[in-house]
Parts: C-alpha cells; sequence; structure tokens
C-alpha cells in the first residue's frame, strides 16, 4: 500500500510539475522530498543563476541538467567589479553540458572573445536566442564567431556595453548565415555597412519584427530605405540619425510600426499617420522642441510606454494624463514639477513604473500616486537639487500604503520618520536607492527592522556612520548587495554576501 | 460490432469495488483510452477499471457527461459564449473537491486519458501549492516523510534556492 501511494504521488507531482512556472514555487517544491527535487531539477527549463553567490558550473548542471534557458547574472549594472567574476568556466561548462540550451543571456559581466568563440562553436546551432546586456571586453571578432556559427538565431541583442569596434564583418556573416531572425538589437555598435543590415534584411524579410540600432549611429534613416522595404512585418524600430539635407519623400515606415523612436522635428510627418497605433515611443534627442513633443504625444491614445530624455514639462504630462490613458510605464530625464504630477497620476491608472524628476514637490502630489497608481511596481524621485527643503515622510507613507505592489524604489527628503515608514510599510520592496534621505543613524536601523525581500540597497549622501551601514548588512539576511557613496569618511564602497557573508568588495573606506 | 457511435448505445464500466456504471458512448468517448478500446473492439462487454474506485469513477462520469454535451470549440467556431462560461463555472466548481480525491481523480484521469480533467486537476493542485513553504505543500499533499532530503542536502538546495537560482 504505501509502495502504491509513493508511485501515485510520484504520477501526481509528474503530472502538476508543467504547470508550475513560478521560480519561488519550483524553489519551494524542490524541497519537499528527495524525489522531487531530482524530478524539479531535470524538469526545469529555465533558471537565473546570480554568479556572485553561486556554486561551481558543475554543480548547476548536477542540479539542473536539461536546461533550455539561462541567465548568468554579475553583481550590478553600476557595480565596480564586474572583473571579480570569471564567466570562461561558465561557458565551458555550457559548451560541454548544456545539450539542450537554446537560450543564453548574460548580464553585467566581462565577455571575451574566447568565450564568445567557444560558446558559436559548440552551442551556436542549437542557440535560438542570445542577450548580452551590460557587459564588456568584447570586441567585434568575438561576434564575428556568433554570426559564422549561430545559423538559426531568432534573437541577438548586445545591449548598453562597449564593443571595440575593429569591423563590421560580423554583421555581414550574421545576415548570410540566418534566414529566421525576428528581434536585432545592437544599440551600441556604430561600426557597420548599411548593406549588410539590408541583405539580413532581405533575408529575414519574413521574420524580422524588432530591429533596434544605435540612435547615436552615422547612418541616417534615409540609408535604411531598402532595409524599411524588406521587412514586411517589423513592429520594433529605434535608431536611425536623421539628415536635414536628404529629401524624405519617398520614406516610409513599414504599417506595422507598434514601437519607435524619434529624434527629430523634421520627421514628425512621417511619424504622425502611425501615431495612433504605437505603443512604446522614445523621445530622448534635444533635436525637437516641447510643443512638437506634446503635439506628438496627443496623438498616440494606444502608447503604452514613454522613454523621454528631454523636456516634456507639466504641459506634457497633462496631456499624457488626458490622452494615453493606457500608459504602463513613463522614464524621463527631463524635470516637471507636482502640477505635471499630480495630472499624470490622475489620468494614467494603469502606470506601473514611473521615474520622474522634480523641479517642486508637494505632499499632495505624493498621496495623489498613492491614491490612483494601484499597479505601481517602480517609482523612483529624484529632484533638482538633489534634496527637498520639504520632508516627504507623509508622502511616502501614502505610496507605500497606497502602491501594494512596489517592488523598487529610489527616493530623497525623507527624514528618519519616513525610514521608519519604509521599513514598516516596504514590504514586497526588493530594491531601496536612498538620496540625501535620514537625519541620523537610528532612522537606518528603523528600516533594517522591516524589508524583508529588499536584495540591493543603494545609500548616496546620507547621514549614517560607517558602522551603521556594516550592522544592517547583517540585519537584513535578504540583502544581496549595497552600495554606498557620499558618507563621510567613506569615498565609496559595495558590499555584498559570497558565501553568505557579508564582505567588502571595493572601496577605500 | 459496429463501431458507429449512437446516442442510445451504451458503455459499461465496472469500478475497483464491483460497481457497475452504465453510461452512453458518447460520454465514454471523452476517455481517450476508452475510444481506443472501442475502435479496436475491446469493448463488447463490460469495461473492467481495477484501479479507479466508485466515489472517484462516479465524479468523473459527472464531468465527462458535462462535457460530452457541451458544444466542442472545433465543432463550431461561434458556440455562444454563454456556454463556455457554464462550464467553466462548472469545472471551477468540480474542482472544489479534497486533496485526496483530486489527486485520485487526476490519476485516473491519466490511466483514461481524458485531456482536459488531467489539465484542470493539474492546474487546481499547482493553486493549491501556489506560494507555500515546502512544509505546507508536504501537509496538503500528504507527502511520505520517508523520502525528506537530509538535512545537509536540504541546506544546501535552500542557500542555492536563496541566494544564486532564480
Amino acid at each position: 500500500m504505501e509502495k502504491r501511494l509513493n508511485v501515485s504521488i510520484d504520477t501526481v507531482f509528474n503530472c502538476v510539475i508543467p504547470y508550475i512556472h513560478d521560480g519561488d514555487d519550483r524553489n519551494s517544491v524542490s524541497l519537499v522530498c528527495r524525489k522531487w527535487c531530482e524530478l524539479e531539477g531535470v524538469t526545469r527549463k529555465h533558471v537565473t543563476v546570480h554568479l556572485f553567490y553561486s556554486p561551481k558550473p558543475s554543480r548547476l548542471h548536477q542540479r539542473f541538467p536539461l536546461l533550455e534557458s539561462l541567465t548568468l547574472k554579475g553583481l550590478s549594472r553600476w557595480s565596480l567589479k564586474k572583473l571579480s567574476i570569471d564567466i570562461t568556466p561558465w561557458i565551458h561548462e555550457i559548451s560541454v553540458s548544456f545539450k539542450c540550451l537554446k537560450s543564453l543571456c548574460i548580464r553585467c559581466m566581462v565577455v571575451g572573445d574566447l568565450d564568445l568563440e567557444l560558446l558559436a562553436r559548440t552551442r551556436g546551432k542549437d542557440l535560438r536566442v542570445l542577450k548580452m546586456i551590460y557587459c564588456e571586453g568584447l570586441s567585434t571578432d568575438g561576434l564575428l564567431h556568433i554570426g559564422k556559427c549561430c545559423n538559426d538565431l531568432r534573437t541577438l541583442c548586445l545591449k548598453g556595453h562597449w564593443v571595440h569596434e575593429k569591423d563590421g564583418k560580423w554583421l555581414h556573416e550574421l545576415a548570410l548565415q540566418n534566414t529566421g531572425i525576428e528581434s536585432l538589437e545592437f544599440s551600441n555598435i556604430k561600426k557597420y555597412d548599411v548593406k549588410d543590415l539590408t541583405l539580413l534584411a532581405k533575408n529575414c524579410s519574413q521574420s524580422l519584427v524588432s530591429l533596434k540600432l544605435c540612435r547615436s549611429s552615422r547612418c541616417a534613416l534615409i540609408d535604411l530605405v531598402d532595409v524599411f522595404r524588406y521587412v514586411v512585418r517589423l513592429e520594433d524600430f529605434v535608431g536611425g540619425g536623421w539628415d536635414k539635407n536628404e529629401g524624405y519623400g519617398g520614406f516610409k515606415f513599414p504599417p506595422t510600426i507598434r514601437r519607435m523612436s524619434v529624434t527629430n522635428k523634421t520627421s514628425l510627418p512621417l511619424v504622425l499617420p502611425l501615431a495612433h497605433q504605437l505603443r512604446e515611443l522614445y523621445l530622448d534627442h534635444l533635436l525637437m522642441d516641447a510643443d512638437s513633443r506634446c503635439f506628438l504625444i496627443q496623438r498616440c491614445p494606444n502608447l503604452e510606454i514613454l522613454h523621454i530624455g528631454c523636456e516634456l514639462g507639466d504641459m506634457g504630462l497633462k496631456l499624457l494624463g488626458q490622452f494615453c490613458k493606457k500608459l504602463r510605464c513613463y522614464k524621463t530625464f527631463g524635470f516637471v514639477s507636482h502640477i505635471g504630477l499630480i495630472a499624470l497620476a490622475q489620468g494614467c491608472l494603469a502606470l506601473e513604473c514611473l521615474h520622474v524628476n522634480l523641479t517642486h514637490i508637494t505632499i499632495e502630489a505624493m498621496k495623489c500616486i498613492g491614491t490612483h497608481l494601484k499597479n505601481l511596481h517602480d517609482f523612483r524621485l529624484t529632484y533638482k537639487h538633489g534634496y527637498t527643503s520639504l520632508p516627504l515622510d507623509n508622502g511616502i507613507l501614502a505610496v507605500l500604503i497606497g502602491c501594494g505592489k512596489l517592488e523598487r524604489l529610489g527616493i530623497c527628503g525623507l527624514t528618519d520618520v519616513g525610514l521608519g515608514y519604509i521599513g514598516k510599510y516596504g514590504h514586497n520592496l526588493r530594491y531601496l536607492s536612498l538620496q540625501y534621505a535620514g537625519e541620523s543613524d537610528a532612522g537606518l536601523m528603523e528600516l533594517s527592522k522591516g524589508c524583508p525581500k529588499l536584495r540591493k540597497l543603494f545609500i548616496y549622501n546620507c547621514p549614517f556612520s560607517k558602522q551603521a551601514i556594516v550592522t544592517i548588512v547583517f540585519n537584513m539576511h535578504s540583502l544581496r548587495y549595497m552600495k554606498v557613496s557620499g558618507i563621510t569618511g567613506i569615498k565609496k564602497f559595495e558590499m555584498t554576501r559570497p558565501n553568505y557573508e557579508p564582505r567588502l568588495v571595493n572601496g577605500d573606506a | 460490432m459496429s463501431t458507429s457511435s449512437s446516442s442510445s448505445k451504451k458503455i459499461v464500466l465496472k469500478s475497483a469495488d464491483n460497481e457497475t456504471f452504465e453510461i452512453d458512448e458518447i460520454v465514454a468517448l471523452e476517455s481517450q483510452a476508452i475510444k481506443n478500446m472501442i475502435e479496436d473492439e475491446c469493448a463488447d462487454n463490460v469495461i473492467p477499471l481495477g484501479n479507479i474506485d466508485s466515489k472517484t469513477l462516479s465524479k468523473i462520469i459527472e464531468y465527462c457527461k458535462k462535457h460530452a454535451e457541451s458544444p466542442k470549440k472545433d465543432d463550431n467556431a461561434d458556440i455562444d459564449e454563454k456556454a463556455v462560461e457554464d462550464l467553466k463555472s462548472f469545472d471551477a466548481e468540480f474542482a472544489k473537491v479534497d486533496m485526496p480525491l483530486i489527486q485520485d481523480i487526476l490519476m485516473a484521469a491519466n490511466f483514461l486519458n481524458i485531456d482536459n480533467l488531467i489539465g484542470l486537476m493539474c492546474r487546481t493542485i499547482a493553486d493549491r501549492i501556489k506560494g507555500k513553504t515546502p512544509e505546507e505543500i508536504r501537509k496538503i499533499l500528504n507527502i511520505n516523510k520517508n523520502d525528506l532530503l537530509s538535512p545537509e542536502q536540504e541546506a544546501k538546495a535552500r542557500e542555492e534556492n536563496s541566494w544564486a537560482f532564480d
């Protein structure tokens, strides 16, 4: 009977496990019993490995031998210590052991050309997705191996990192070898031949949906006429400079476009006919005046994501609140005030991510965010002079209580009371950045009693002692990374927990 | 024997505890396994189901009846939404039973090869263990304690889970 029971629970588990997708749930399931640990391990398709805390690569393979998708993460995009983790043993393990791997994403690491060569040679034929985000150390020679060996890619993304650019041969090879690329991004590479991009567009004309190039590229939009002619299914486009002297009479964006960057006022006539269908917009160059930006925004009723690297002003936020009811994400570097913020919060109830720079703020405006933005999970508020004269304690209290899903918070201008509120109500916070916040160590101590899920903490220009900062690393068990600067007696340092013990990884404290 | 199914044709199923259930063939066809038996002409008399008790079997028949009566999606592209909603709420009610019975139904549905029912039971179990700790999951599913990880293995996996592998 006992045996029958065991057999049946195994059958049950075998049936149920494909229905458990969430990483945390899978982790819980893996601890239920020995058999389940094993079964969960062999059925796990995707794992994100935080390399700084991870055991050896062989252990990853031992536990999850049939991974199809793997993300390798370094410490932090802003970390000073990218060099401290060697990715080569991981690439070796991937090349030897992970025969089912189809998707690899590497974040915030140093990746050399030899690593890419090994990866391309051994896994290149099987890789469908390769993403390298905020990585450094590679050159176009390394990319050439990817171009030559990866002949069935769907996604190639090289984002936010510096690549030593020798030549553009890699793009030529990539274009020759592939016919099914759906998404291509190389936002920091400027040196390539537009003929190769055109060849790629021709060979992948039925598949290419997303193309993101360097926005400050010398390659003008007008040079991409042929590219756009081929890619009949293109939905995302970022990049392409705008040459005023060229005639744009015959130029057309593909009618399927949903996401794009707009860099120049003169491009407006081409963008306007598509505005009603745009879901995502990058407006981050200064070659467009505020009136043109506002004019465009009013015509984008389906906008969900807006990145704006320039001034939009309170008027712009009012228009967003009025016309862009579906807006989920708004990130800006331009300045606005509480007036615009209130209009935005009252109008765009679907906002999940909000990054603002303020010239003036009121508690009222923050209460308005707490009242209206129930889905907000990422909120960053920075202030023109770094700090406010008005403490925002009651404001942050309203945001924390009102926005229960908040996971990422960047804030300035709090007293010790405000820090205490973060500790008390920041149940779901995983990321916190404090700037000009707090009055004494007591505030930081209050904060450290709560925030049970906090993983990353950034402290800039706050009046805490070194001793207090070290103490909270011991107190907050979930904390895995902290970066501090502008503290008396400390210039700059980072702390983390390799082997689960706090350790100073860099600095001159 | 003819393999064509008419609404009047009956199939008899016999449970492990020797109870018999006479059902319309169309209801029995919800089970791919029984369908195969009928097509292979091995279902002349009574189909004995030696590993399914009568309580479980009657639940399964209840499910198959409802689903056999409902219009199928692929039969008719524009079946009215009410029917879809009706079936959804039937499924939701159907799954409101205790965990041992859910597991028995899942085992039986697996044996009889009834895809929709397997999916329904799996989703139900997955929902019930969502967000739970390992201890709670053991309790919910009544896991045999003989097979627990050793304290060292558990500590190692726990550390890896919380720090290294997401």
